[in-house]
């Protein structure tokens, strides 16, 4: 193996893990925007929760899938060889799109925005032939129409009986806020279902890598130092919070009460483990989103703002295309050589810095949300004396 | 290839099913925690509120028992949910 084949396998693996960080880190308010915005549990507590969840789930599933594209591109003989200049280009794409939907707050599934990178990429090194656009529709397109349709049904459903078992006609006490105890746990199952799935994706592009360069014997299981970079990458995109995305998730298209957050916390729990262990794939993000519009439609007096749903369902369906056109644009340079890799390299990290100068005005952080959900809480509900202690938190 | 439309429907149920078990179960509990004392009078007209803590200690104890049972069952249904996610426990 030549030493420019090396360096390609090495910076495959740098960007792998990238992208695994900017999975976590784009991913932790699908479990912990609801509990940060009822106040179940404080911002920074609730992304170290999650964090260590998806470093535990990380380890607990290793099994990798048999190709990079999951049936996507056609791999192996008669189709196209995936090697490293193709997951190259095609991570550059998903990382890309990923920093893009994190700046403008939009929650979008990562497996798409990997899998558009990569259809991007191999489109440029192979042709359109190289697409199953039969495996495109079903377990691409179809599924992302139904896993929010779902999740927003199950949320419905789970808000209503939540609601309608704990009122009461007597006006004493409900006890409403002890759903936020539930939380801590619901949103927790969430986080660990999110590791258990999302990390693997990663590990799967990595191991693939290494057969296809010939480091690595084919159908192995993945290295144990994969297995643990894997798992801190996207521990640490998790505990770094995209802050932006947990907002719109958890204040952006309803305003979450305890009630509400708990059922639509187990709604996702519920539909995330059905699908991963049914066998029908599900995107986390998808279904998470879905949980909360179907939970704000559930609770008696509470406003969907459709505008910020809008806003999110256009991100979906950019994600594929864009990851895609960018991947491409990306093989394209790959193509000129390794000048063109390097340049490649430069554009993606000069892109990656300028967005994140480009958000630090408007930076929004831990402590920007905990005094937002202070300040709701104040203005919702009439403090007791029991209840100032979490409206002063 | 073509949609597994059997599986999306197992799914499916299957989401409904394990969420609203789970949720009413939990809403029992807190709803038992929320039983007032022997012998107390309305307060007032219904309402919806988001943020009542539960009224206290002079509940009955029967209430608080079960109460405890249903949350302990909810947390035995997530404890399956964790079963089925970590595949090294069901080769």
């Amino acid at each position: 193996m030549t030493a420019a084949t090396t360096a390609l396998v090495v910076l495959v693996i740098v960007l792998a893990l990238i992208f695994d960080f900017t999975n976590g880190f784009h991913d932790t308010a699908n479990a912990m925007a609801t509990p940060i915005a009822t106040g179940a549990m404080r911002p920074r507590v609730a992304v170290a929760v999650a964090a260590v969840l998806n470093l535990v789930g990380a380890f607990l599933s290793t099994t990798v899938a048999q190709t990079i594209s999951g049936g996507l591109i056609h791999e192996g003989s008669g189709g196209v060889e995936i090697g490293p200049e193709i997951v190259f280009a095609g991570l550059i794409g998903a990382i890309t799109w990923n920093i893009t939907t994190w700046y403008f707050g939009l929650p979008s599934s990562s497996s798409h925005a990997l899998f558009g990178g990569l259809v991007g990429a191999a489109i440029v090194g192979a042709g359109f032939g190289a697409i199953d656009y039969g495996v495109l529709l079903g377990k691409v397109i179809i599924p992302a129409v139904l896993a929010p349709v779902t999740a927003a049904i199950v949320a419905f459903l789970a808000t209503r009986i939540a609601y309608s078992i704990t009122r009461r006609q007597d006006g004493r006490p409900d006890g409403r806020r002890v759903f936020r105890v539930g939380q801590v746990f619901s949103s927790s199952l969430v986080a660990l279902g999110h590791g258990t799935n999302d990390a693997q994706k990663t590990m799967g592009v990595i191991t693939l890598t290494l057969i296809a360069a010939g480091l690595q014997p084919a159908g192995t299981a993945p290295h144990i130092w994969v297995i643990a970079a894997c798992a801190a990458a996207i521990a640490i995109g998790t505990y770094t919070g995209g802050w932006r995305i947990i907002k719109t998730l958890g204040t952006g298209l309803t305003a979450v009460k305890p009630a509400q957050g708990f059922a639509a916390e187990v709604s996702t729990a519920s539909t995330i483990l059905a699908s991963s262990h049914l066998g029908f794939a599900l995107s986390t993000t998808h279904v998470a989103s879905g949980s909360v519009i179907g939970s704000g439609l559930g609770r008696r007096g509470s406003v969907v703002r459709w505008a910020t749903a809008r806003r999110i369902v256009t991100g979906w369906i950019f994600t594929l295309p864009a990851a895609a056109v960018v991947g491409a644009v990306a093989q394209l340079l790959v193509g000129v050589g390794p000048i063109g890799i390097i340049i490649d390299t430069v554009l993606g990290v000069g892109f990656m810095i300028a967005v994140f100068l480009r958000a630090r005005p408007e930076r929004i952080d831990a402590n920007s949300l905990e005094r937002e959900v202070a300040g709701a809480g104040a203005a919702v509900h009439r403090p007791k004396k029991r209840n100032r202690r979490g409206a002063a938190a | 290839m073509t949609i597994n439309w059997i599986a999306f429907l197992t799914v499916f149920l299957a989401s409904i099913i394990a969420a609203c078990v789970v949720v009413a179960l939990f809403a029992t509990g807190i709803r038992l925690l929320a039983t007032p004392p022997h012998g107390a009078r309305p307060a007032g007209a219904a309402r919806d509120e988001e943020m009542d803590d539960v009224e206290g200690p002079q509940r009955p104890r029967r209430a608080t028992v079960a109460a405890v049972v249903l949350f302990v069952v909810a947390a035995l249904v997530a404890l399956y949910g964790i079963y089925l996610i970590i595949p090294a426990l069901h080769p």
